[in-house]
């Protein structure tokens, strides 16, 4: 078998390969280098990294370089973390924000016969399979958001509350804080959607979703629950807290107009539930609570809130 | 086997000189302040590694590791219990939706491999640089798994120096571990080297 020149070989790899030698002179550079920066060969020989891209801010090269030639060790430089060494445009790739070559690079230490150092840089082009990444991440963003919400009110939805909830009783029990659970009704919902058509009754539906979401704070959920049923679930929250946040709610429901509803036509009544890190119980069982007491709310005249007791 | 109070102190030294050369590369590369410290060094059996660093063997771990070779033969590995990792990862490069049956985290892995190297890389040379061994490095690795997957292939008689390294980055506090499992021999010849360099300084030292 004939064993072709080295650089003959170097020269044919889909990669960039240069090579720095210890006074940080680079003292080989491949075809693929050559053709993607117009920098031929002879131009780039004998001069530093930083002195063909002086625009570059190249202190973390020069580290790794440094680290190379000096502990004999590899270095790698990621591209999550440095998108990339050399500067090179392609335009035909430009997408999701990506409009350089994206790289991996990795240095390496070489010795020749003479016991002279260098340092073998080699960059993979990987901008397709960053794309290819960030178009997943987007999609991957939407499907969570997606599958997490009601398509029609976009609050949260039960699977994420389950979600939630479990997560939420852990810390709980670990850093010992109540979570107040609250269970929303709209009043007379089904005379409204009999009266005035779906379209109103979906409108109605919205509306009252965003005036329940103004009388949260930022670390509550809000969860369509089913139907005109909602859950709101407040972490570190007691039950005097709860009772006063569920009464601002429903007067604050009460005074709106929602939909083309006159203000006092939407009413709601709320039943709470605490859980307890002193006296842990299944989140299911919360709910049922919370439930148990939305309906005594209901049969005792509606528009009101019925507490549970802790 | 143990080290003596000066072997420890000088070793201590020399660890936080490694983790502060790391600190600032790390802080340059990710433009933010990165703070790394090693609080606690020990040298300790293979056997006795997981009560001596508080990891569990069914615990999940995530490694960078680096063969070495040279005057000191053996692996070094940087360990994060996995949620510790995610959490740094999480601090340097954003969060990274998990999309069921696609891997999204080739980018993090190579992240933390670059962050893993430094970091072994700036400490491991420090310490053979200070005691005159010179050990070379191999590319650096990333694996997830079981604390006791992870070190099975270590003979249990091996020794072990640790390094606690506690890492602040982005205001949150990471701990991560910086192990050097070496052969008995070269745990041996370390300590020597240590007294060699603990000699050199007190003799440099002027009379008072």
């Amino acid at each position: 078998m004939t064993i072709l020149p080295y650089h003959e070989i170097i020269d044919h790899l889909p990669l960039g390969v240069l090579i720095v030698d210890e006074t940080r002179k680079i003292c080989f550079w491949n075809a693929w280098l050559a053709g993607y920066t117009s920098i031929a060969g002879k131009e780039a020989a004998g001069r530093a990294l930083e002195e063909l891209f002086p625009e570059q801010d190249n202190s973390r090269f020069a580290f790794a370089l440094e680290q190379v030639l000096r502990t004999k060790s590899p270095q790698i430089m990621s591209q999550a973390l440095n998108r990339y060494l050399i500067p090179i445009r392609i335009p035909s790739l430009e997408r999701h924000g990506v409009s350089l070559m994206q790289q991996t690079v990795s240095l390496q230490y070489l010795a020749d016969d003479d016991g002279r150092g260098y340092a073998l840089v080699s960059i993979m082009n990987v901008t397709e399979n960053v794309i290819r990444s960030a178009a997943l991440t987007e999609l991957a963003h939407k499907l969570q958001h997606d599958n997490n919400r009601d398509h029609l009110t976009t609050l949260y939805n039960r699977r994420f509350m389950w979600e939630w909830l479990v997560q939420q009783i852990k810390q709980s029990s670990r850093h010992g804080y109540p979570i107040a659970c609250l269970m929303l009704d709209l009043d007379n919902f089904k005379n409204i959607n009999d009266r005035y058509g779906h379209e109103e009754g979906d409108l109605v539906l919205c509306g009252f979703a965003g005036i329940v979401d103004e009388h949260l704070r930022k670390s509550d959920i809000l969860v369509r629950y089913g139907g005109e049923e909602f859950v709101v679930l407040m972490p570190q929250c007691d039950i005097e807290a709860a009772i006063v946040a569920a009464w601002r709610t429903v007067k604050g429901v009460r005074a709106a107009a929602i939909g083309s509803l006159a203000p006092g036509q939407i009413t709601c009544s709320i039943g709470i539930s605490i859980y307890d890190p002193n006296n842990p119980r299944t989140g299911e069982e919360l709910l049922k609570e919370a439930d148990k007491r939305l309906y005594e709310a209901k049969n005792s005249g509606k528009d009101q809130v019925v507490p549970g007791s802790m | 086997m143990q080290l003596t109070p000066a072997q420890h102190d000088a070793l201590s030294e020399i660890a936080n000189i490694g983790a502060s050369r790391s600190a600032k590369q790390l802080s340059l590369l990710l433009d933010d302040e990165i703070q790394l410290s090693i609080p606690k060094v020990d040298i300790v059996m293979v056997s006795e590694l997981p009560e001596a660093i508080g990891i569990a063997v069914t615990d999940d771990v995530a490694c960078v590791y680096q063969d070495m070779s040279g005057c000191l033969t053996g692996k070094a590995r940087l360990i994060f219990h996995t949620h510790e990792s995610r959490l740094l990862v999480q601090a340097l490069v954003g969060s990274v939706p998990v999309l069921s049956g696609i891997s999204m985290q080739i980018y993090e892995h190579e992240a933390m491999k670059e962050i893993g190297n430094i970091i072994i890389s700036v400490c491991i040379s420090t310490m053979t640089d200070m005691l005159g061994k010179e050990t070379r490095l191999a590319i650096p690795m990333y694996r997830e798994g079981l604390f006791g997957e992870i070190i099975e292939e270590d003979s249990r008689h091996a020794g072990v120096l640790v390094m606690k390294a506690a890492l602040t980055a982005g205001r949150r506090g990471i701990s991560g571990i910086l192990i050097v499992t070496l052969s008995i021999p070269d745990i041996v010849g370390l300590l020597m080297s240590l007294d060699n360099f603990l000699a050199g300084c007190a003799g440099q030292q002027e009379p008072e």
